[in-house]
């Protein structure tokens, strides 16, 4: 039990904790500050995961290293701004008031989130879908693999966010705009790893699944893609980062509502506090999407190379 | 009836401005129900050899056929077990052998399923099932491999140093498992089994063929009779002569490639 109370970041929470709760605000005079509970509340949700990870997590002394490290810049975030007020308020809100702003905007966060994933689920499975399946077919047939991997090649090269506002234009919708977007940002990298993959297949397991009389649609579906399967896994976090950051370029010059929209407008509107908030926001829901990604190999692939 | 017959086999690889002579010049018959072993040190063809019986490479010249056919690919009546990696790392042993099993002919899952326990049961499988072919040693995956071979009761085994990599105490294990399964068959199976140990080929075959550089040096017929085991096999006196002159033919082959100077035995 002492090893879980007597720790560095748990002397750092209380502090915090009493610091937020108890010690008048110096902006308090000249601006108005929100309501504290917010803050709070996320203080004590990082504290509940920190002893979560303790409890339950490999590495102690990582787990605490990083606590501290969080409490330590909330400590100094709290500090420079609403305690002893040296930073400018209007570009470094207060935490109090970037947190509360989870309670006061929490309907239009939550509809821009929904709004967000919906896009992001069709546009990345639909580039994943694609991009396997053509990828195995493409990458079987060498004659097709021939003609197609240079050209493939090139069109990977060319970064989606370069034609995204080309694409915002020319589609009827912006969500069939950022759909496409997404699906462009992922699908030609995901063709030519794919191509890649089945082209460098170990030799020997085409071998044996040959020696075995296997139909061309078993080889295809039944050897090839459960063998590259870990490797599909292992690019998806890349491939979600890569299409959250696409999804937001697209959200910054067309959407109406979304994550990446909701921090475009707050800066627009000089609402750094609602800004930060919603990046804050976008980290949480990435992390979240990973670790589910993580959870999903686990659970799907037992085996190694 | 499974014979095998190669008529002036020659076979090159090809690169963009190599060619390399893996096979010349081979012309050999085996008989239906034969046990033949290949022998000779690296490099000298003799997986190239199997692989032309597999159907996964083709010859340059001349022809192999099974009972008067040529060879176009893989097919139904032969069976392969590798030295290395030919399971499924995805699949369990059972899900293994069925997958085998459920290509060749029309079984359903359930019937593909029983006939790949019952195989892997006479392999000494049996705890073993559910497991993956990471959590099985290397002789348990020889024995799945084996399972999966003779469970689609093929008509011509071919094993490419299906024990090259087994300690040598499971080797022997595996050797007596696969002469039992062999001699278990009222319709004996044609083997043709690879492998660079004399005693493993003196063993099993009822035939040896020895190649040297990317030809068929010699055949030598191994008379013994059977059932041979292991324990009773190495103290005869005729086993000791005829692995003499096996041992001799390859250090002789040794001793050509190297020139001649360096070998000190």
């Amino acid at each position: 039990m002492k090893k879980y109370i007597l720790n560095v970041p748990n002397l750092l929470f209380v502090i915090l904790a009493a610091l937020v709760s108890f010690a008048p605000s110096r902006l308090d005079a000249r601006n108005p500050m929100s309501p504290a509970f917010a803050f709070v509340i996320a203080i004590i949700a990082v504290e509940v995961f920190f002893l979560y990870k303790l409890k339950s997590g490999r590495d102690a002394t990582a787990t605490k290293d990083i606590a501290a490290f969080a409490y330590a810049a909330l400590l100094l975030w709290e500090l420079l701004t609403s305690k002893l007020d040296i930073l400018k308020y209007i570009f470094v809100p207060a935490p109090e008031n970037v947190f509360y702003v989870f309670v006061k905007f929490g309907l239009t966060i939550l509809s821009g989130f929904e709004r967000s994933m919906l896009l992001l689920t069709a546009g990345f499975s639909a580039a994943l879908f694609f991009g396997v399946l053509l990828g195995i077919l493409i990458g079987w047939t060498p004659r097709l693999r021939n003609a197609v991997f240079p050209v493939v090649k090139v069109f990977s090269t060319v970064p989606a966010l370069i034609y995204t506002p080309y694409l915002v234009v020319l589609m009827p919708t912006f969500a069939t705009a950022s759909i496409l977007v997404i699906f462009l940002g992922i699908f030609w990298s995901t063709l030519m790893n794919t191509i890649n993959d089945v082209g460098t297949i170990d030799k020997r397991i085409i071998d044996s699944a040959k020696i075995l009389n296997v139909k061309t649609k078993v080889m295809l579906f039944q050897v090839i893609l459960p063998y590259l399967l870990p490797r599909i896994i292992n690019s998806l976090s890349v491939q979600l980062n890569i299409s959250v950051m696409t999804l937001n370029a697209a959200e910054l010059i067309g959407a109406d509502r979304g994550m990446g929209y909701f921090v475009k407008r707050s800066i627009d509107y000089a609402n750094y506090d609602q800004a930060i908030a919603g990046i804050i926001f976008i980290a949480i829901v990435l992390t979240a999407l990973n670790s589910l990604i993580l959870v999903a190999k686990g659970k799907l692939i037992k085996w190694h190379y | 009836m499974s014979r095998i017959e190669l008529r002036n086999l020659s076979l090159a690889y090809e690169s963009e401005n190599k060619r390399f002579l893996a096979l010349e010049n081979i012309s050999l018959s085996i008989e239906s129900g034969e046990f033949v072993c290949v022998i000779g040190s690296s490099g000298c063809g003799k997986s190239t050899l199997l692989g032309v019986l597999e159907g996964l490479i083709f010859p340059s010249s001349g022809e192999a056929l099974i009972d008067g056919v040529p060879i176009t690919g893989t097919g139904p009546e032969r069976s392969v077990v590798f030295q290395h990696y030919s399971l499924f790392p995805w699949m369990n042993a059972k899900q293994n052998v069925a997958f085998g099993i459920r290509q060749v002919n029309n079984a359903s899952k359930k019937e593909a399923n029983e006939i790949a326990e019952d195989f892997l049961i006479r392999v000494g499988l049996k705890d073993f099932m559910d497991k993956l072919p990471a959590e099985l040693s290397g002789g348990m995956q020889q024995r799945v491999a084996i399972a999966r071979a003779l469970a689609v009761n093929p008509k011509i085994l071919l094993m490419d140093e299906p024990f090259g990599a087994i300690d040598a105490k499971t080797r022997v294990q595996l050797q007596e498992l696969l002469l039992s399964l062999w001699g278990a068959d009222a319709e004996r199976k044609t083997v043709v089994f690879v492998t660079h140990d004399t005693d493993e080929a003196l063993l099993l075959s009822d035939r040896i063929v020895f190649m040297g550089p990317r030809r068929i040096e010699q055949e030598i017929h191994v008379p013994f009779e059977r059932p041979r085991r292991e324990s009773t096999f190495f103290s005869k006196p005729e086993y000791a002569e005829l692995r003499k002159n096996l041992v001799s033919l390859f250090y002789r082959d040794v001793a050509q490639n190297i020139g001649g100077e360096e070998v000190l035995i």
